[in-house]
């Protein structure tokens, strides 16, 4: 049976539409979580010998310290990006398998996690070469127990905390208050959680039988979650998807626009009651504050140049974030967008605009930067006037060749749903085309010629927009009935 | 067979679903209709324990089915979509449920050729996953997995929703047949009077969540039902 349910398991996996047709980004995935364990590996065996010389410590005194602070911030990162996959077993709960089985399944699968593996990476060289070399060999595999111990009842707890959250709406704000609590006792020297972290791992080493605390505690958080999840196997229970009580957004004053106006409601509608896109549009907003990065470096004042490029991530980002999604972001009603009553050049009109007042929005934010120089406010302009008569209509035009299908009731994290070829190369000339105006001039050293062509070039593109809408619009009514096609398809 | 008593489910101050006391027994062939919204779905949901009713049980077959597991392995149910594994294509999903049910590969040849005529020939042996089937084709996979494993009830919803005319007639023959041939109690839900009445000999008919109407069907029975919602 548990092999069955594995076997369907990675079905699921390579049979979803995500899968299949995104291999570049699965292997790109693949590619960041070796990195990732790689970088661990590395660490740990830092850890274990040269970082004695970096901090001036025993590395086993230094990583005895460390390591509460370690687990909290594991669980911190384990809390926002791991989730049980409930929603997957929905469909075996009416069959004649026992309840107890299917969980049994879902928990022992959760384990296989790079979370879990990552604390191993770390700590094993240290376990085994500094504290078995120095408190011989069992204590060592003790130590290495307990690491392990550790990251599983870390594993088990966030699992029952953000289950819980759903029973418990106050939790997250109890959970935040004690942890700030702890950080706040620790800071101002009131408790010392380093020397606390300290004192209790150094007398595990003095008495090592200790250490066995820590896997009996992975098994006790694993039957806590195993009876609270047989005894809630309800889907509407178990299914973290809130139920939102409120309607957001009416956007009525956008009625004053026509057709046009109530499109790009539409559209904001979609942007604020999916978490997928919203959360595109407030990354826009934390984008605004990219400037920081740069501006203020001494360091970076010698590199001008590279602030063309600041200034075309700040002023464009939604454009580049949410428009390279375009049509997939409606794939779920694309039929309906074709059959119903709106001529296909206002649909694209629509889409334009609300990108044009989107980095209109950004660049007038992002004035502020004139505190680090006047020549900002100049670089800017030309990087919002380049975005909109330029690199926008590029952008929508690559989004239409086959775009993918985006479902968008689901989650963001570590959703690469309707990423394909497209969305890796469109970055390419929206980074580098307006260099091939600039570099030259700026080389020469009459830098200002060179932002002066390319925001006349990005002012020519915004005058003629209506030749250009009508262009777009020419290649998505070609398109249409092959997007239409692969929407319904995946 | 099936015992309710006391079930109610409350969502947010508003009941949706509320049945005193409602008793169906076995073989028998139980429709439910109702409007939109009348708590059809919920009840048959509880029936199944995929909602904890807010008070009362339900009883199946002596056993309360949010206390142990037992009414699984004599029941056979499709509801929607979520109960089938849509990345498996429709051969893999029943040599599954096979396993389930301890049949071996000629137990499980000979249960599916008997819905050959249902199938029409697009379900078997075709590289297709469920999730790629029409919604018709769907509900074909879905019913005739509820019946595998020689369940003793059978809870569909909205059985004849989605179906051609014809898979309706086959369907409904079938269902007929089953419940005479292996004293199966059958629970439907259905918009279709006219098929419900022609299948089911006990027709309930629910608003808001109760019991309005608990009728043995007989001749007259179409007639009054249509001229209640006419009147609704």
């Amino acid at each position: 049976m548990f092999a069955t349910l594995l076997s369907q398991n990675w079905k699921e996996h390579t049979r979803s539409s995500v899968w299949a047709k995104s291999v570049l980004a699965n292997i790109f995935l693949g590619f960041a979580a070796v990195m990732l364990l790689g970088y661990a590996l590395i660490l740990g065996v830092f850890l274990a010998g040269p970082i004695e010389e970096m901090v001036d410590m025993d590395p086993i005194t230094f990583v005895n310290s460390a390591l509460i602070y370690y687990f909290f911030f594991e669980f911190f990162i384990r809390f926002f990006l791991q989730n049980v996959p409930v929603q997957s077993i929905e469909p075996y709960l009416h069959l004649p398998i026992k309840k107890g089985r299917i969980v049994h399944f879902m928990l022992r699968k959760s384990q296989v996690s790079v979370f879990n593996l990552l604390a191993i990476l770390i700590f094993t060289p240290l376990a085994f070469y500094r504290v078995g070399g120095e408190y011989g060999f069992f204590t060592g595999f003790m130590y290495w127990l307990m690491i392990i111990g550790l990251a599983f009842t870390v594993h088990f707890k966030t699992l029952y905390i953000k289950k819980k959250l759903n029973d418990i709406p106050n939790l997250f704000i109890i959970l935040l208050v004690t942890i700030s609590g702890i950080a706040a006792l620790d800071y101002f020297d009131i408790v010392s959680l380093s020397s606390l972290s300290l004192a209790a791992f150094n007398y595990m080493l003095e008495e090592p039988i200790i250490a066995l605390i820590f896997p009996l505690s992975w098994f006790l958080t694993y039957r806590v979650n195993y009876s609270y999840f047989v005894n809630n196997t309800y889907p509407e229970e178990l299914i973290t998807r809130k139920t939102q009580t409120k309607i957001r957004g009416d956007f009525g004053f956008l009625k004053r626009f026509g057709r046009i106006g109530e499109l790009i409601g539409l559209e904001l509608k979609l942007i604020l009651r999916h978490k997928r896109p919203r959360n595109t549009l407030i990354l826009s907003g934390v984008f605004l504050l990219y400037g920081l990065v740069f501006y203020p470096q001494p360091s970076y004042q010698e590199m001008e140049w590279m602030f063309l490029f600041v200034g075309i991530f700040v002023t464009g980002i939604f454009f580049i974030n949410h428009g390279q999604f375009l049509l997939s972001w409606e794939s779920g009603y694309f039929d309906f967008i074709l059959t119903r009553k709106t001529n296909y050049r206002q649909y694209i009109e629509a889409k334009y605009y609300m990108f044009v007042v989107a980095a209109a929005i950004a660049f007038v934010c992002s004035l502020a930067y004139g505190f680090f120089g006047l020549k900002i406010i100049l670089i800017n302009l030309a990087a919002f006037l380049f975005n909109i008569g330029v690199n926008m209509p590029i952008v929508m035009r690559i989004a239409m060749n086959s775009p993918k299908k985006i479902d968008l009731n689901k989650g963001a994290t570590f959703n690469y749903e309707g990423v394909g070829a497209a969305q890796f190369i469109i970055a390419i000339p929206v980074l580098f085309l307006p260099y091939i105006f600039y570099a030259p001039f700026y080389l020469l050293g009459y830098d200002i010629i060179g932002l002066c062509l390319v925001a006349g070039l990005g002012l020519i593109g915004f005058i003629l927009r209506d030749k250009v809408i009508d262009k777009l619009t020419e290649s998505f009514i070609n398109k249409r009935h092959k997007i239409a096609a692969g929407f319904r398809a995946q | 067979m099936i015992k309710v008593t006391e079930l109610t489910k409350v969502y947010k101050g508003v009941t949706v679903v509320n049945i005193p006391d409602l008793s169906i027994a076995k073989g028998e062939s139980f429709g439910l209709v109702g409007n939109n919204g009348a708590g059809k779905t919920t009840f048959f949901r509880m029936i199944l324990d995929l909602i904890r009713p807010t008070t009362g049980n339900v009883v199946s077959k002596d056993e309360d089915v949010s206390k142990n597991e037992d009414w699984k392995y004599f029941t056979g149910s499709y509801l929607d979509e979520s109960f089938l594994i849509d990345y498996l294509t429709p051969d893999e999903y029943f040599e599954f449920l096979a396993t389930l049910h301890e049949y071996s590969t000629g137990d499980l040849n000979e249960f599916l050729n008997q819905f050959d005529e249902l199938f029409n020939d697009e379900i078997r042996g075709k590289k297709k996953y469920i999730r790629d089937l029409s919604k018709g084709n769907q509900k074909k996979v879905g019913i005739v997995a509820a019946l595998m494993g020689n369940p003793e009830v059978i809870l569909l919803d909205e059985p004849f929703a989605n179906l051609d005319p014809t898979t309706q007639i086959r369907l409904k023959n079938l269902l007929k047949k089953w419940v005479d041939e292996n004293q199966l109690t059958m629970l439907i839900s259905s918009h279709d009077l006219n098929h419900v009445t022609e299948v089911c000999e006990r027709i309930v008919l629910l608003e808001k969540g109760e019991v309005i109407q608990d009728i043995g069907t007989s001749s007259s029975t179409l007639k009054e039902l249509e001229e209640y919602f006419a009147a609704f």
